[in-house]
């Protein structure tokens, strides 16, 4: 077990993939030379190593990458395509939603799109209005997409390669934030499979579900509450399509009040999804209102952070 | 370098704004590697001022301009927007002459009739462009409107769809490619087959001229021929104006991918330097440009003074400003 930055562990995954199968390529615009491996320099030494047929870099061009990439993974190849920054990801709307993610039910099953799309989204600056998106959300109505939000440095290994052999698309985000983390990565073959949540820390209080950089804000209240006795149940969803149900549902029937944390803005967001389907499936074993801790709906990021989570708790406590 | 079509003043106010950009650009260049700017990084245009300045220069004030985010400086002194209003923006104070965004390119002002970009998606400012001509012309106004925009840009499908719209509705645009040469670390030969940006044009059945973008007065000379076509109801036409990105893409660039030697064959080509060839060959004397010079830089001074005496831009005004615009649209 080596411990690797979050940064590191995705290009673990990403070089072991590509020794392991031919088939997967890198594609993307400045994910070569540029800073020695893409903005966020994720893919550095790919170059190197694989050469420009297996890095790919493309002028400024987001729908024919995707659209590309579809064509070429309905071929078998199992393209890797690099989305810069997820505000970049309306270039590829309809690439996404609509092309990869129809294609086997439109083909009747025959053709398969392995396709994983990795962006890096999230706010860095707090009220900043460019390029701190976190759209996740909107992905959620696409039926044969699946959306994955890793938090530490493992998960982002063990999903990226469950992503990349998946013979479904996969959209991947990576929060700028989590780029520098630490954490403990299993070397080798280390798959986590897809759609499945994990609680990060196990409290009987409250339950808190979050995502990505949430997760440690999430944590970092966890913390100072339980010094004052309330424990968290953390729960990472990791994927949000598929939700895992199964884990979300025990948990709440565990701790009875459930608190949802994430960057992007309330209305419409995962939390909104997340409440319907507690509300449905365990609405008699809520003690309390559930409750959002969410961007505002407003063009830019006001990021919530461990104190209003904290505050959350607390109120719902008071209930 | 042609100078008939400008009286010397102008040369001299031309001179003016590109060394007002130059040193404003230098200046942001110290303040952000000092840590004390806050604002989105900065993309500078050192060296790429010619452009900006050749093509927004002399139009009427109610031409619409809408600048490549790449000499949004130059484009926003030459329509005389004090350079201390600018700094705020990078320095995150209250700006009292311009909508707070946290980077001057994406900044719009409806009375200066500047139209910055309205999010970081390449391309989608030609669009908008392209509707401001619309409008123009369907509400006859006689406006013009000016857009540029970076060789890489041109990949992009929406300057694809624009451009043709604007040749189907022969709207009153002049578009102009700033050609830098790069996009982030693709030489622009890697990216475009057709060798000279400006024969895109060709599909769109419009005129398309290459230019020297290091020549301001070439720059200037070409885009007002086409701002006459636009006028004159005879539709578009593609300026591409070849410079050289002199500037790392961004300032967290380390710019590691172009070789040296190309840098600095283009430092000799500096803009900025053969407008002040062409000012001495008309006999202007050294003594009047070292005083351009001297209140170029005292102007950027003042301006770094002038910001930091404003008050702080806080996300909570931030805030409660987009909170109240919020309730505007949904009472
Ligand atoms: C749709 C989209 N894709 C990618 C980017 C990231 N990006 C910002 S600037 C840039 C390069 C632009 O090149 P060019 O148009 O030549 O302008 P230059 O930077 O050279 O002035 C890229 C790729 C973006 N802002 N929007
Ligand atoms: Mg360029």
């Amino acid at each position: 077990m080596a411990e690797l930055t979050f940064r590191e562990a995705l290009r673990q995954a990403l070089r072991e993939e590509m020794r392991r199968d031919p088939n997967v390529y890198l594609v993307g615009i400045a994910i070569g030379s540029y800073r020695r491996g893409g903005v966020f320099g994720v893919t550095e030494g790919l170059l190197e190593e694989f050469g420009e047929e297996r890095v790919i870099e493309t002028p400024i061009s987001e729908g024919a990458i995707i659209g590309s990439s579809i064509g070429a993974a309905m071929l078998g190849k199992r393209p890797v395509a690099e989305i810069m920054d997820a505000e970049f990801l309306v270039t590829c709307f309809h690439q996404l939603v609509y092309e990869a993610s129809q294609m086997r039910f439109f083909t009747s099953g025959e053709a398969k799109v392995p396709l994983v799309v990795r962006t890096a989204f999230g706010a860095t600056v707090n009220a900043m209005p460019i390029q701190q998106q976190s759209p996740e959300s909107w992905f959620l109505q696409s039926p044969g997409l699946k959306v994955v939000m890793p938090s530490t440095p493992a998960d982002a290994k063990g999903l990226l390669k469950a992503a990349i052999r998946d013979d479904n698309p996969v959209l991947f985000f990576e929060h700028k934030k989590l780029y520098d983390i630490r954490g403990p990565v299993p070397d080798g073959d280390f798959v986590i499979p897809l759609g499945r949540a994990e609680v990060k820390r196990e409290g009987r209080d409250v339950t808190v579900i979050a995502t990505a950089w949430m997760v440690h804000e999430v944590l970092e209240a966890a913390r100072r509450l339980g010094s004052r006795g309330i424990e968290l149940e953390v729960v990472d969803l990791r994927s949000i399509l598929p939700i895992d149900k199964k884990t979300i549902l025990e948990s709440v029937k565990k701790t009875r009040k459930v608190v949802i944390a994430h960057e992007a803005k309330k209305t419409g967001g995962v939390g909104a999804e997340v409440s319907a389907l507690i509300a449905e499936e365990a609405f008699e074993f809520l003690d309390a209102p559930i409750i959002r801790v969410a961007g505002p709906d407003l063009p830019m990021p006001f990021v919530p952070s461990s104190e209003d989570i904290v505050q959350a708790v607390e109120s719902l406590l008071r209930a | 370098m042609k100078t008939e079509h400008l009286s010397l003043s102008d040369l001299t106010n031309i001179y003016r704004i590109m060394l007002l950009s130059r040193k404003f650009e230098e200046k942001i260049v110290e303040l952000f590697h000092s840590g004390k700017t806050r604002c989105f990084t900065p993309h500078l245009g050192i060296g790429e001022e010619a452009v900006s300045v050749g093509a927004f220069y002399g139009l009427s004030k109610q031409d619409l301009i809408s600048p490549h985010y790449r000499g949004a400086t130059a484009a926003w002194l030459v329509r005389k927007l004090p350079a201390t209003e600018l700094m705020c923006i990078y320095l995150g104070k209250k700006s009292t002459g311009l909508a707070n965004t946290m980077a001057v390119q994406w900044t719009t002002n409806m009375t200066l009739n500047v139209i910055g970009m309205a999010s970081s998606i390449l391309g989608g400012g030609i669009e908008i462009a392209v509707g401001a001509a619309l409008g123009a012309k369907l509400g006859k106004t006689g406006q013009v409107v000016v857009n540029s925009f970076g060789d890489g840009t041109t990949n992009r499908g929406n300057f694809h769809e624009a451009l043709n719209l604007a040749a189907v509705f022969r709207l009153p645009i002049v578009f102009v490619c700033q050609n830098n040469q790069w996009a982030m670390n693709m030489r622009v030969a890697k990216a475009v087959t057709v060798g000279k940006i400006s024969k895109r044009a060709v599909a769109y059945g419009f005129p398309g001229i290459t230019v020297d973008g290091n020549d301001v007065l070439a720059v200037h000379q070409t885009v007002q021929e086409a701002v006459q076509r636009a006028r004159d109801g005879l539709g578009p036409t593609l300026v591409e104006a070849v410079t050289y990105r002199m500037s790392p893409h961004s300032e967290r660039d380390p710019d590691q991918y172009r070789a040296e030697a190309e840098r600095r064959k283009w430092r000799r080509k500096c803009p900025i330097l053969r407008l002040e060839a062409t000012l001495k060959a008309k006999g202007m004397p050294q003594e009047e440009l070292l005083n351009i010079q001297q209140n170029a830089a005292d102007e950027i001074a003042k301006a770094v003074d002038e910001a930091l005496s404003r008050p702080d831009l806080t996300p909570e005004d931030r805030l409660q400003q987009w909170s109240a615009i919020y309730r505007e649209i949904y009472i």
